[in-house]
């Protein structure tokens, strides 16, 4: 009897032992940084990937132009988490942040950390932001998918990732006339900055004309005689996603002009079927309209004032 | 040639790369060869991109690192006139330098034809025997049937002159973090545009003609600008200041007229002369500050300006030596120096006053000044046909604009979200018929997530827009006679109301099934228009799902339907009065434009180094032109009602296939078929005549050459043999 009393205290001796080392481990709760070399012994791929990347070579300048460097930079420190050694159920292993589990407030107030500059200046203020999009709904920081990795995008080109959310513009894409964005000639990116600006629908320019022209730019003028809705919005006759009319128009000419013009000499005239039927009419056929006002943009010509010269 | 170049290529790349021994090695190249074909010669399949035949590169990505030095390069389409390259050099986080060079193909077609020459870039000439012969036969009475078939003779034998541009890219943007708190961005970027493109030249209405010319394209474009911003706690400051120039090597057409070889003040010019696009530069600038303040707010303030010049001389009032003032002196200035400067505030307050709202505050203004002086011209020729001598002045047409708004979004539990917004718009618009209109704008919104699978919004959005005045006297020539009805209310500065609805749902129905669909419905009426547009309706439904079927095989594809209903009103022309407001002279037009627009992609593991995959995509949209009118009126006299112009159809359907093979872990091997077809049917630009004209009786009066640059069927086929190295 003494003996199994004995035993039995000894039992307890021990347990209580072993629960006082097991709080006592955790009994300071706050995490401490290991250093990017205890991560790789477990997520070597990811460790690999993050290396080679523009994240990874901020080791290189720790302290000067980046802050704490390394996988816990964004991670968080990681002490706790190597020492659940991959146990989920231990409290600490899920000390470390994991981005797919965060809100994206507070994912994206880990990047917005480094990144404050370029396009980021307007984040706060962002479409994205307010709709709670985080930052790696976009982008895929260890398993990049766009050729040459310089965005870090979840998919292989920045069109692919827009309409992953923005539906009706994959649906424009389809469409005769439209942007070479189907191929791969412009992307989404060219004209809108995801991260935010200070135009209108987050476009990259400070107004949608100055956007415009800066491919067209030979549209720009200023031109002697100007056309009052070409210079107060492109969008006023153009479908910048695409349509179904020659040159992106918003309606088939000449009826998109005559929404505007109707008693202004012929073009009140109805280019109905007996005006097609009776003649190949430069009003109705090629570019309508514009067969004899090419110059609708603006002419800089001293009789160019109905854009024919 | 092309293709021994890149094979060449590929191969001696393939070599450098296996023969070198890299510390990181990363890095693949994909190239092949092919083979296609196509029924017609239809510009539409190479719009925007090529399709090599024989061997080509696709891609490749080559990287190299060492300590904090990186240098990346990628690209695709190599020697072809889409190709894009891509170089990025980095040291640490401190440098960064990107380079791109790219090509932007834009064909509009290969089967134009013209009969002029091109005698040096923008001069179109004829041979002067035929404009003799021309307008002998233009000029007697009786011999329009002579004239006729002589044109048609000459444009027989027009030859082939290809229409389309080339835009060539090449981008430099460097990236300097130094230090904490400065960061700088200095980009440059230049265009260069050529190639040709469809331009109308008309003689004047009535006895001359329009000609079409393959207008000679030679442009260039730089932009550079250089961005500073400079982080301190919680301030931010960022400061740019920029260029752009836009530069034109040709600047005048100049188009022999088909009926005249000599000037005539009655009867129009022997050549034409045309003014294209001006030399241009614009300066900008500029400044914006951010500050994070208490309740994690913050604060952006914007200010830009731009100021855009242009000084090009002027051509003389007309090229026809016959007329008054076809002296450049005639002119009262030689050239004008047109200036437009645009300022561009912006500001922003974003936080969160409470728990559990999130707001916005913005304030957006546009100025654009004209600052183009006014000229007093003499009168003007617009078609070289005669000069009508009268004052005329330019017009600075410039707009300002405003927009205040409120963005709220409360979160009423986990899973629902409540928005709301506010706007105040207010436009200002110089020289137009509307001088001020102001727009209020609201909206809300719901987000539900009642399930952690399933998310749900509805929104809704109204606005209604009411112009100051409307100014009758914008709608009176110098002459003092009205030129428009003062029913007629443009779209863009009209009285609108605009509604507008929308939502989405996005469901993963298990594991396996994803699927998502998403609507849209506005409506726009031009309440108060009696002539111009009416209505606009506008519906979108977009459904798309992903299934992965099994462990192997993926399948994913969607479905979209859009339809856009517009109803627009004019008046009829009478010979007796002009506006004719009269409601027997009125006509209506109800267009439907809708599209389908259907896409799938599946993927399946056949066997652990075989992937095969599919992709189909299909497009239509289908045009319907219903006019109506009250009256049987039609140029003054007694003609069948409006009826209604064909409808309009495109058509498209792209059906790719591939089998990958892994064939060892550094090397793919793949082939590739696709099928592509496409259908027209549009009035406007399918089997465009070379000779324009009108038809009396059995009378033929040309008024018109074409390039006959129509849009035709077609179905192409392709087959490629790939293969992708990784190293």
């Amino acid at each position: 009897m003494r003996r199994r009393l004995l035993a039995f205290a000894v039992l307890v001796a021990c347990s209580v032992f072993t629960l006082a080392i097991a709080r006592s481990s955790f009994s300071d709760p706050t995490p401490q940084r290991v250093g990017s070399a205890a991560c790789k012994e477990c997520h070597d791929k990811q460790y690999q990937q993050f290396a080679g990347s523009a994240h990874g070579r901020a080791e290189q300048d720790a302290g000067r132009v980046a802050g704490d460097p390394g996988c816990e930079s964004c991670h968080g420190p990681g002490s706790l988490h190597v020492q659940a050694d991959g146990d989920e159920n231990s409290p600490g292993f899920k000390t470390i942040k994991r981005y797919a589990k965060l809100s994206a407030q507070e994912a994206n107030a880990t990047c917005t950390g480094c990144h404050k500059a370029g396009d980021q200046f307007y984040w706060q203020h962002s479409a994205h932001a307010r709709k709670n999009v985080s930052c790696v709904s976009c982008h895929n920081i260890h398993d990049s998918k766009d050729p040459g990795h310089a965005k870090l995008l979840s998919q292989p080109t920045t069109t692919a990732v827009c309409i992953t959310c923005h539906k009706a513009n994959h649906f424009a894409l389809g469409k005769t006339a439209h942007m070479p964005v189907a191929e791969g000639e412009m992307t989404c990116a060219d004209c809108h900055s995801p991260h935010g600006s200070a135009g209108p629908k987050q476009i990259r320019a400070l107004t949608v004309n100055e956007l415009c022209l800066t491919c067209h730019a030979d549209k720009r003028g200023p031109f002697l005689w100007e056309h009052a809705p070409v210079r107060e919005n492109c969008l006023n006759c153009h479908e910048a996603h695409g349509s179904n009319n020659d040159r992106a128009l918003a309606a088939k000419r000449p009826y998109l002009c005559q929404r505007c013009h109707v008693a202004t000499r012929h073009p009140s005239t109805m280019y109905d079927l007996p005006d097609l039927a009776n003649s190949s009419s430069n009003r109705s056929l090629n570019r309508s309209c514009t067969n004899c006002h090419p110059q609708l943009h603006g002419s800089n010509h001293p009789s160019g004032k109905y854009f024919t010269r | 040639m092309r293709a021994r170049m890149i094979s060449l290529m590929v191969l001696a790349a393939s070599l450098l790369v296996a023969s070198q021994s890299v510390a990181q090695p990363t890095g693949n190249v994909t190239f092949g060869s092919q083979w296609w074909n196509q029924s017609v010669d239809e510009a539409k399949l190479q719009e925007f991109r090529v399709f090599p035949k024989g061997g080509f590169l696709e891609s490749y990505y080559l990287t190299q690192s060492k300590g904090n030095l990186s240098a990346a390069m990628w690209g695709n389409n190599a020697l072809e006139d889409d190709q894009r390259h891509n170089l990025a050099l980095s040291q640490g986080l401190k440098w960064r330098l990107d380079a791109e060079v790219s090509g932007t193909p834009h064909l509009f077609s290969s089967i134009a034809r013209t009969p002029f020459y091109q005698t040096s870039p923008g001069v179109f000439v004829l041979p002067d025997s035929i404009q003799r012969l021309m307008q002998q036969y233009a000029g007697s009475a009786g011999t329009t049937n002579n004239y006729t078939a002589t044109l048609r003779d000459l444009l027989n034998g027009a030859f082939g002159t290809p229409l389309g541009i080339q835009t060539n890219t090449q981008k430099l943007r460097l990236r300097a973090r130094q230090g904490k708190e400065w960061q700088f961005d200095v980009s440059a970027v230049r265009r260069d545009r050529q190639g040709t493109l469809a331009f109308g030249v008309p003689f004047g209405i009535g006895s001359a003609t329009m000609t079409e010319v393959a207008a000679p394209i030679d442009q260039r474009m730089v932009d550079a600008d250089a961005t500073g911003v400079y982080v301190h706690g919680k301030h931010r400051l960022m400061f740019s200041a920029g260029m752009s120039t836009f530069e034109n090597d040709v600047n005048a057409l100049r188009v022999d007229n088909s009926r005249r070889l000599t000037d005539s003040a009655t009867s129009g010019t022997a050549v034409a002369q045309v003014d294209l696009w001006p030399d241009n530069r614009v300066l900008r600038g500029r400044v914006a500050y951010s500050a994070q303040l208490p309740k994690m707010s913050t604060l952006t303030a914007t200010v830009g300006m731009s100021k855009a010049k242009q000084d090009d001389k002027f051509l003389p009032f007309t090229s026809n030596t016959a007329l008054a003032y076809s002296n450049i002196d005639s002119l009262p200035e030689k050239k004008v120096e047109a200036e437009v400067t645009t300022i561009v505030t912006d500001v922003r307050l974003t936080g969160r006053p409470a728990n559990k709202l999130f707001g916005t505050l913005r304030y957006h203004s546009e100025d654009n000044q004209n600052d183009t002086p006014t000229v007093d011209f003499k009168g003007f020729s617009p078609y070289d046909q005669s000069f009508s001598v009268g004052a005329i002045e330019n017009h600075q047409f410039a707009a300002s604009s405003t927009n205040l708004g409120l963005d709220l979004d409360y979160e009423l539990a986990d899973w629902a979200d409540l928005s709301l917004l506010a706007e105040h718009r207010t436009r200002k618009h110089e020289h137009r018929e509307v001088e001020e209109d102001a727009e209020n704008v609201f909206g809300a919104g719901l987000r539900l997530r009642p399930l952690d699978a399933v998310d749900v919004s509805v929104n809704w959005r109204m606005g209604q827009r009411r112009l100051d005045a409307f100014i009758e006297e914008d709608y009176l020539n110098a002459a003092g006679l009205q030129f428009e009805p003062i029913g007629l209310q443009r779209y863009d500065v009209g009285d609108r109301d605009q509604n507008l609805v929308y939502g989405s749902l996005d469901w993963t129905v298990n594991p396996k099934l994803d699927v998502s669909v998403s609507s849209s419905w506005s409506k726009d009426d031009y309440v108060d228009a009696k002539y111009g547009l009416q209505n606009a309706d506008n519906i979108l439904v977009f459904a798309e799902g992903t299934l992965h079927a099994t462990k192997t095989f993926d399948v994913s594809g969607g479905y979209g339907f859009g339809q856009v209903k517009t109803t627009m009103a004019s008046s009829e022309l009478s010979a007796t009065s002009r506006p004719d407001t009269a409601s027997t002279m009125d006509w209506w037009l109800d267009e439907q434009d809708r599209n389908i627009y259907v896409f799938t992609n599946a993927e399946w593991q056949v066997k652990p180094k075989l992937v095969v995959k599919a992709d189909y995509t299909f497009s239509r949209s289908l045009n319907e032109y219903d006019f109506s009118n009250v009256t049987t009126v039609r140029n003054g006299s007694r003609r069948a009602p409006a009826e209604d112009v064909p409808n309009t159809f495109y058509r498209s359907h792209d059906v790719t296939l591939e089998a990958r093979w892994k064939w060892t872990a550094s090397m793919d091997l793949a082939v590739q078929g696709q099928y592509l077809q496409f259908d027209v049917v549009d009035f406007a630009v399918e089997n465009v005549p070379l000779l324009g004209g009108s038809l009396s009786g059995s009378t033929f009066t040309p008024n018109a050459i074409y390039l006959g640059d129509s849009y035709r069927d077609y179905t192409a086929r392709r087959v490629a043999v790939l293969a992708t190295r990784r190293f």
